[in-house]
């Protein structure tokens, strides 16, 4: 074992991007191709997303097809190597999976921004004010729990009428308690320590001391929080697409995708596994990097 | 409290060489390093240090209760009763840790279970060790408790841990260590989490146990006060390493290592009026991942010499054989 | 001699905790003491005593139950919420758990500058410019401006609270327990920049502590705590030569002091546990523990009376009189 002396002076402290580790780039890397190919997806020459080709339903990939390109004023016609092939009504499905990218990560984005904004209002409100202000919250926010989530989903549809923006509402509603709970406990926990009163000393108002005391301490716990739900709302998206409360189409989303493929799962497994691989892939990603973050970002909460 | 007239007899504690390890972010870093020391029977050691010098860890390597991220130093000894600690099986390990070394930790609200009766934690080990009937142990724990200075210990063997004050769960926590007549009393900032009144009844309460039963014991505390009024022997650490052993008497006033010397100048003295500076130690312990050249306390030392800062001294005693001291350039001269 | 107005006067203080069930814990009772410009007043007593109880009733953090806290003649219990914001700048508080009490994701430069920028007005080169200055003259290395206090010892995160608390020229600046989690090499550091400090901006210091020793080196006048009720206050060195009431005598006589003999034990307290505050013992509260108790003291409650100048004991056999 090495003497005392022969020990090599204290490294630096880990810098912030080494402590979160390869497989959080590795993660980001593919976020970031499939962010990229959902923003561009207009400017690439893929097929018609929407265009069926019943020459050659379930395709397998490699095919050579007939498919339109959408060149400037009118689609031009012409062959063409399908790289992942077609669906079961002969829809490209690399096409529809760089569109599709848009419906899931909008879902997936946006629901989650809904939560912890008014979510994250609403808990750091009950905690810093405790009192009436937090049971009435909270109250409020079980009976939302308690409410089932299907039937909200139904009702808003119902009401509203299918659509996107229907379902990233009634999802984004769906997130608050959780977003609210995250939210109180950790101003709960700041607001005890003292530096929340010294601020209070130093004549800071209610306000002030919300938004530059504790919302810095709240907002990190929160952004690991949402980028789990992300990959629930991705996977949520699946599901209703299965229950056929989805987006409706032709616009696609990976839920439907793989929800269209389960009637040719033992002849063209593709149609589904592609879709659900590239889901699955994602979704991994997002835990990954939450996982990562939270490591990241907790060994200084544990000095507090 | 007279030194022990059988002079000649075996220690009931000698530790040699001993080096604790820590991984620390993938390197392996010396966070206790070439400690030595013997404990004679019904003799107290005190070893005091700022924290971070490594001393709980000393203590915890005794009885193998070190987290999973240290280890002992290979070539590290310590007898106990013949044996060697660090070469014992983990079954004989045991066996020393229920019967022979007990130890006392600083906060008795984690020491103690909190959903068992403190009589229950009490006569787990009189029943499993010692072989008792749960009546027979029973009685034994009442008995217990009440020569800790529990008062009302018939009622107070069925409360729970929460229950009860600071002062007296440490109570409990020192009847439980001595439940079955350890040899060496091991504790680890006993005192630090109480109130100085109840901190004066639990010292007093540790030497009378100690002295009744003949235990040998360790006392480790940041208090220099602590150490100088309560032990026969005083240890300070700097930096994982020993750097001066005294006996209490001397530790205030003949004390040869310059730390130790600031450290007692440190303390609040009570003759002194209101507003008089004290003589403060300028900068911070080396943190356990710190290179170490030459002596650990050279850079805050206003003694040091050029040789301080190249090697580290070696402990030697002067004439007497019993004061020693790691410095080169140590102070001669008894403090005023 | 002309009395200089008091910084602080409280008087009949009372702070009532409700313990869920109809349990009350009675913090602190019928508390009354001032304050004179430039000293340093030190509470001390066991914990759970009501010393930090008191401290943040002075800082309304919150207010008292009852009673009137009067900072340079203005009674914080009753001026308006507005008013109580402007004033509050001017009370500044050092608290034990120094990690705690700085912002971990705020720069500890700007937690310094902190008090300008909330004060407002203040451009932000100027604020940082006097940052760095405060942070020099509280020994800190102004280099340590962009660190977080996590990256700080415990000793350089007390120094942190002293530069921001100073940074509002406080009239009355409270400490709590400001050395008692630090070793004592990091402990004499801090107690001399706080006497530097107090003699630089003439601070008048309430000082809380459960160290006796570490009281006798900082403060002009002692008050002792028992309970939610002060026992005696006495100037420091009086008090330390003679206590008056037997607490402060068991208080004394329980540090360890190296070369005396150890303490005698007729002035130990004879029980070890302090008595619940939510039921507190009949007659002097410290009856039950007291090491000369007589059948009176179980009875009647002794008030605070003089016994001698400039001191006061809540006792009726006190150990030393006139």
């Amino acid at each position: 074992m090495n003497p005392p002396s022969e020990i090599p002076p204290a490294a630096g402290r880990k810098s912030f991007s080494e402590a979160l580790g390869e497989s959080f780039w590795l993660s980001a890397i593919w976020l970031v191709c499939v962010i990229f190919f959902a923003v561009t997806a207009d400017l690439w020459p893929l097929a018609e997303y929407d265009h069926m080709n019943w020459e050659s339903p379930a395709a397998p990939p490699g095919t050579e097809i007939h498919a339109e390109i959408p060149g400037g004023g009118r689609p031009v016609e012409m062959k063409k190597v399908s790289l992942l092939g077609t669906d079961t009504m002969g829809r490209d499905i690399l096409a529809r999976l760089i569109f599709g990218a848009r419906t899931s990560l909008a879902i997936g984005l946006v629901t989650p921004c809904i939560g912890m904004v008014i979510g994250g209002l609403l808990g750091m409100m009950a905690g810093f004010y405790r009192g009436r202000t937090e049971a009435v919250i909270v109250a409020v926010m079980d009976v939302i729990l308690a409410f089932p989530g299907l039937v909200f989903l139904l009702a808003i549809t119902f009401i509203l009428g299918p659509g996107l923006d229907h379902i990233i509402l009634a999802l984004g509603l769906l997130t608050i308690p959780a977003f609210t709970r995250v939210a109180r406990a950790n101003t709960l926990r700041c607001a005890r320590l003292e530096f929340v009163q010294s601020a209070r000393m130093l004549g800071q108002s209610d306000i002030g001391i919300l938004v530059q005391e504790i919302l810095p301490n709240v907002i990190w716990p929160m952004i690991v929080y949402a980028l789990l739900v992300v990959s629930y709302m991705i996977v949520a998206e699946g599901a209703l697409s299965f229950l056929g409360l989805g987006v409706p189409a032709p616009t696609p989303s990976w839920g439907a995708m793989i929800a269209e493929g389960k009637e040719v799962l033992d002849k063209a497994p593709h149609v589904s596994l592609i879709p659900a691989m590239v889901m699955f892939l994602t979704v991994l990603s997002f835990n990954i990097m939450g996982d990562c973050l939270r490591r990241a970002v907790h060994p200084k909460e544990e000095q507090l | 409290m007279t030194a022990s007239k059988d002079a000649v007899q075996a220690p009931l504690l000698r530790v040699e060489n001993l080096g604790v390890l820590l991984q620390n972010e993938g390197r392996v870093v010396r966070v206790v390093d070439a400690v030595s020391f013997r404990l004679k029977q019904g003799e107290t050691l005190g070893i005091v240090g700022e924290s971070g010098c490594g001393k709980t860890l000393l203590c915890r390597s005794l009885l193998g209760l070190l987290p999973g991220c240290a280890a002992v130093a290979p070539d590290a000894k310590a007898f106990f009763d013949g044996k060697d600690l660090f070469r014992l099986s983990e079954s004989s390990l045991n066996k020393v840790r229920a019967a022979g070394i007990a130890m006392i930790f600083q906060d008795p609200l984690s020491s103690l279970n909190p959903v068992m009766t403190i009589g229950r934690q009490i006569c787990e080990p009189l029943v499993h060790h010692l072989g008792m009937t749960a009546r027979k142990a029973r009685s034994r724990a009442v008995e217990l408790l009440h020569s800790v200075g529990v008062s009302g210990a018939e009622q107070r063997v069925d409360h729970y841990p929460h229950q009860m004050s600071g002062g007296m769960r440490q109570r409990v926590a020192i009847a439980i260590a001595l439940s079955c007549g350890p040899k060496l009393l091991i504790a680890d900032e006993p005192t630090t989490a109480l109130d100085v009144t109840v901190q004066a009844a639990i010292l007093d309460l540790l030497m009378r146990v100690q002295a009744g039963s003949k235990t040998g014991m360790i006392l480790v505390t940041h208090d220099l006060r602590v150490a100088a009024t309560r032990t026969h022997e005083v240890a300070v650490m700097y930096a994982g390493r020993i750097v001066e052993r005294i006996s209490a008497g001397a530790l205030f006033t003949h004390m040869r290592v310059p730390y130790t010397r600031a450290l007692v100048d440190a303390i609040p003295k009570m003759d002194r009026p209101p507003h008089a500076p004290l003589h403060a130690i300028e900068g911070r312990p080396p943190g356990p991942a710190g290179a170490i050249y030459g002596c650990a306390f050279a850079p805050r030392c206003d003694r040091a010499i050029e040789k301080c800062r190249a090697r580290t001294p070696p402990m030697r005693s002067d004439r007497s054989g019993r004061h020693w001291y790691a410095c080169w350039n140590p102070i001669q001269e008894p403090a005023p | 001699m002309t009395e200089p107005a008091p910084v602080l006067e409280i008087r009949s203080l009372e702070v009532i905790y409700e313990a869920g069930r109809r349990r009350r814990i009675q913090a602190v009772s019928d508390a009354s003491f001032e304050m004179i410009q430039g000293e340093t007043l030190g509470l001390v007593g066991e914990s759970g005593c009501g010393k930090s109880s008191i401290a943040r009733a002075v800082m309304q953090l919150p207010p008292p139950t009852s009673g009137r806290v009067m900072f340079f003649g203005e009674d914080l219990t009753r001026v308006d919420r507005l008013r109580l914001r402007q004033l509050r700048p001017r009370l500044q508080m050092i608290f034990q758990d120094s990690v705690a009490a700085l912002n971990p994701r705020r720069k500890v430069g700007e937690t310094i500058a902190m008090p300008l920028r909330v004060a407002g007005k203040v451009p932000k080169e100027k604020r940082n410019k006097r940052a760095r200055e405060m942070m020099s003259a509280v020994g800190l290395d102004p280099a340590l401006f962009g660190h977080r206090p996590f990256q700080l010892s415990g000793g350089q995160c007390q120094r942190v609270q002293f530069a921001r608390a100073l940074m509002t020229e406080p009239g009355l600046l409270i400490c709590d327990e400001p050395v008692s989690s630090l070793d004592v090499s990091i402990q004499a550091q801090i107690l001399n920049l706080l006497e530097r400090v107090r003699i630089r901006h003439g601070l008048t210091i309430l000082f809380i502590s459960h160290d006796m020793a570490v009281v006798k080196n900082v403060c002009d006048r002692v008050a002792v705590m028992y309970l939610g009720k002060l026992c005696e206050t006495a100037p420091t060195e009086a008090l330390y030569r003679q206590p008056a009431h037997p607490y402060t005598a068991v208080l004394i006589n329980a540090i360890p002091m190296p070369g005396a003999p150890l303490s005698r034990p007729e002035m130990r307290a004879a029980a070890a546990d302090l008595p619940s505050s939510i039921d507190p013992p009949s007659g002097c509260r410290f009856h039950t523990r007291c090491p000369v108790a007589r059948a009176r003291c179980a009875e009647i409650e002794p008030s605070l009376e003089t016994v001698g100048p400039c001191r006061q004991a809540a006792c009726h056999y006190p150990l030393c009189n006139g």
